[in-house]
């Protein structure tokens, strides 16, 4: 009996650089509004249009958004690995979500759930951190982080 | 390091919004570590000995280097288009390249053109059949083949085609000198290296010369360009006094550390 094997890909969601509040440095623009559900929908609507029914059919029982932060854009997707190259090309050509322009970035690949967990953790630090220091002060890096961390590491699979 | 050749340039001075673009472009590559990007010139026809080089630097972060290029579009083989390294205007670009709609001045392209980069027009379908014997002549003269994938990302009809042109280059050409650029027009449309080479492994390459194609490849090119413009014939090249002299200061500096290590042993 051969194991269901998946692959974890952590992703981030950026949108156009911006200038920032004090004027003169670029930084990306942070877009609130996207959901775990949004997210899915795009991720369906883009292999759909990459791969067609064919491709949707592949991945649709095993694509899951498992974990999504509104306040870093960050997310863990699951998908089957033998269709993972499906998810990532059709990643490459994603614009938008829900109308607002943007680009997603894989920044982690792997085989197993917890590097994606850790690596999931400190990106999410990151982001927070660099947030914080663009003039978002009035964020609660501390709070944020450690309700992150919890709910990043209750994910199974 | 990560190479972007392919980022066009406002044709005229006042167009602000462009600038502003190029900026928000350059802004995005600055975040994959150091990168050298070239600035892309297009000229359609001949290029005149007296034309200057209209590419200036932009303010950008310091690792970013800059380099500026010159596509000529070329569509009839009868004509001179200039592409000599006696003619000063194509002296004045670190990289030359060429882009074409016809298969004679490709073949030519191929063959015998004075050139760095072939660019394929990859968001609309290739006039002509890339063919093995055509190819390979460029693949013994070290010219690079150039996929921009932005077009694609714009646009459904145009990923057709890109993914179209994409596939016959890397069949033929056996996944070697093939380099990606993006041929952006705004910051969104950048992709991480990462991601690029998931798009290479998606038109048929493995991982390692889906890398090459973002960073081996491109050094070759600008080697390639480096000889093709600072040497005689290739063979011999002429270096200034401030670079001989550091050439001279590195050498001491080596030898005096050979002879310090030396006398440790002995």
């Amino acid at each position: 009996m051969v194991r269901f094997k998946n692959r974890w890909v952590l992703i981030e969601i950026l949108g156009g650089p911006v200038t920032s509040k004090s004027g003169e440095e670029y930084e990306n623009h942070h877009i609130n509004s996207i959901t775990a559900g949004m997210l899915h929908n795009t991720l369906k609507d883009a292999i759909a249009a990459n791969y067609g029914e064919y491709g949707l059919g592949c991945v649709q029982s095993s694509l899951n958004v498992k974990y999504f932060s509104n306040h870093t854009n960050i997310g863990i997707l699951r998908v089957s690995r033998d269709y993972h190259q499906m998810l990532l090309v059709s990643l490459f050509f994603i614009k938008e979500i829900n109308g607002s322009p943007c680009y997603i970035t894989v920044r982690h690949i792997g085989g197993t759930i917890l590097k994606a967990q850790r690596a999931a953790i400190q990106y999410d630090l990151e982001t927070l951190l660099r947030r914080q220091q663009q003039g978002n002060s009035s964020l609660d890096v501390d709070r944020l982080s450690r309700n992150a961390k919890e709910e990043i590491m209750k994910i199974e699979s | 390091m990560f190479y972007d050749f392919n980022i066009p340039y406002p044709t005229s001075a006042a167009d602000r919004v462009g600038y502003e673009n190029l900026k928000k472009i350059l802004v995005q590559l600055s975040k994959y570590r150091r990168g050298v990007v070239a600035l892309n010139h297009t000229v359609v026809g001949k290029v005149n000995a007296s034309q200057a080089n209209p590419i200036l630097p932009v303010e950008a972060s310091p690792d970013i280097q800059q380099l500026s290029r010159l596509t000529v579009v070329a569509d009839d083989v009868t004509h001179n288009y200039g592409l000599h390294s006696n003619n000063p205007t194509v002296n004045a670009f670190d990289l030359l390249a060429i882009r074409t709609s016809n298969e004679k001045v490709f073949a030519a392209a191929c063959s015998s053109y004075e050139i760095d980069i072939i660019s394929l027009e990859c968001s609309s379908r290739l006039p002509f059949f890339l063919k093995g014997s055509t190819l390979g002549q460029a693949l013994d003269r070290e010219v690079y083949f150039e996929i921009s994938y932005a077009a694609g990302i714009r646009d459904q009809n145009a990923r057709r085609h890109l993914y179209n042109n994409a596939k016959r280059l890397v069949t033929v050409t056996k996944g070697k000198n093939i380099i990606f650029s993006s041929e952006a027009l705004n910051a969104l449309e950048i992709r991480s290296p990462h991601d690029l080479i998931a798009f290479g492994v998606s038109i048929g390459l493995n991982q390692a010369k889906a890398k090459d194609c973002i960073t081996e490849n491109c050094r070759r090119v600008l080697k390639r360009s480096e000889t093709r413009r600072v040497t005689h014939k290739a063979v011999i090249s002429v270096v200034s006094d401030k670079s001989a002299e550091a050439v001279k200061k590195r050498k001491n500096e080596a030898d005096n550390s050979q002879n310090a290590k030396s006398r440790k042993t002995q």
